[in-house]
């Protein structure tokens, strides 16, 4: 004899992710470290854009990266070619990186204690990055020009959570059909609060204004955390080999 | 395929559960999705009935799930409307965009029907 016992409670599916990504922005709050997520659909040119990025700020600021890819170090050694710090995580059947995934990086590798950016650059897809927070302060989406206006409308998720979405491959407008004033309201019909970047690697003072978005972001992150006079020099990181 | 991810999750909220009924088994296990997550449900249907034979106590387990409509709030004249593509996802009366969801973001076991055998006499 059986009977049926009905239990109701409300728990969130994805909370042990959750979780993780406390502890993870824990560790980055530790060390002052200001992280970016960054995200995208494959080929959108996340790698473009922080070989490009992390130059430009290096006499200011240190910039690390952590790579995620499904398979192999392709990413991860175009940015050490250009004397650019990147760890990789290769992981393999899985479309997304998740907390746990950068919690055993975090925990493996010994970071310097004196970076400022940790810019994480998810597996190339628009979908499943998009439920898996990794414990970053801000998130970041490319789309490319190639790719076409209508993104945000086919994949609203991503472009909802996000704090800032970068229009790349500037340079290829006069080619394509990228209606790049419907592409903007799109993202802000969705995320009104969006900030917005159109931008190419290729072209010279295209970063400027993504440039001076990330240092104004930097600065508000150190001016709202919860130790003010606490200098960066107290703040070692905790994350020890092993 | 995220999906598979997400169903392992579910069966793991339902192992806990049925763990402090000795010799009961999962009857069905509820869960509510909102429509603006990136989850599939025929995706983690296909996915949870093909983990669930990894759970002991799941392999009869029926997955049952309520898709959660979009609510939001405009961003301008906080008017209370549901989004859709259609409309740029923005509010039909005064074209703003999205201020806030109120719901449709969603992710989460609801409930649990355990088979729990009767003690007789």
């Amino acid at each position: 004899m059986h009977e049926s016992v009905d239990q109701h409670f409300v728990e969130g599916i994805l909370r042990n992710n959750d979780e993780i990504a406390e502890h993870n922005r824990e560790h980055f709050d530790e060390s002052g470290l200001f992280t970016i997520n960054l995200m995208s659909a494959p080929g959108a040119g996340k790698t473009s854009l922080l070989s490009a990025t992390i130059p430009a700020l290096s006499d200011r600021y240190r910039s690390l990266v952590v790579e995620g890819d499904m398979v192999g170090e392709l990413d991860a050694d175009r940015l050490r070619n250009n004397g650019i710090t990147a760890h990789q995580i290769t992981t393999g059947r899985s479309c997304h990186l998740d907390a746990a995934m950068v919690n055993r990086l975090l925990h493996h590798v010994s970071l310097p204690s004196n970076l400022d950016f940790l810019f994480i650059e998810n597996v190339g897809n628009l979908v499943c990055p998009a439920e898996f927070p990794l414990g970053e302060h801000k998130r970041v989406v490319l789309l490319s020009v190639t790719e076409g206006a209508d993104k945000p409308l086919k994949y609203p998720v991503i472009f909802r959570q996000c704090d800032a979405v970068i229009f790349t491959k500037c340079d290829l407008l006069p080619h394509v059909d990228f209606d790049l004033a419907k592409a903007m309201e799109y993202v802000h019909g969705i995320n009104p609060e969006a900030q917005i970047f159109a931008l190419s690697v290729k072209q010279s003072g295209g970063l400027t204004e993504w440039l001076q978005w990330l240092e104004r972001q930097i600065a508000e992150y150190r001016s709202d955390r919860m130790s003010p006079d606490a200098s960066r020099e107290e703040h070692h990181v905790h994350i020890t080999a092993g | 395929m995220h999906e598979a991810t997400i169903a392992q999750s579910i069966l793991e909220i339902a192992r806990l559960r049925v763990a402090a009924h000795d010799g009961a088994r999962v009857e069905r296990v509820r869960v509510e999705i909102g429509a603006f997550r990136n989850v599939d449900p025929e995706a983690l249907s296909f996915a949870f009935d093909g983990i669930k034979q990894d759970y002991d106590c799941c392999h009869e387990a029926r997955l049952e799930l309520r898709l959660i409509e979009a609510l939001a709030v405009c961003q301008k004249q906080r008017h209370n409307y549901s989004p859709s593509a259609e409309y740029g996802f923005r509010c039909e009366l005064c074209n703003s965009g999205i201020g806030e969801l109120l719901a449709g973001e969603e992710l989460n076991v609801v409930s649990c029907v355990l088979s729990t055998p009767v003690q007789e006499g």
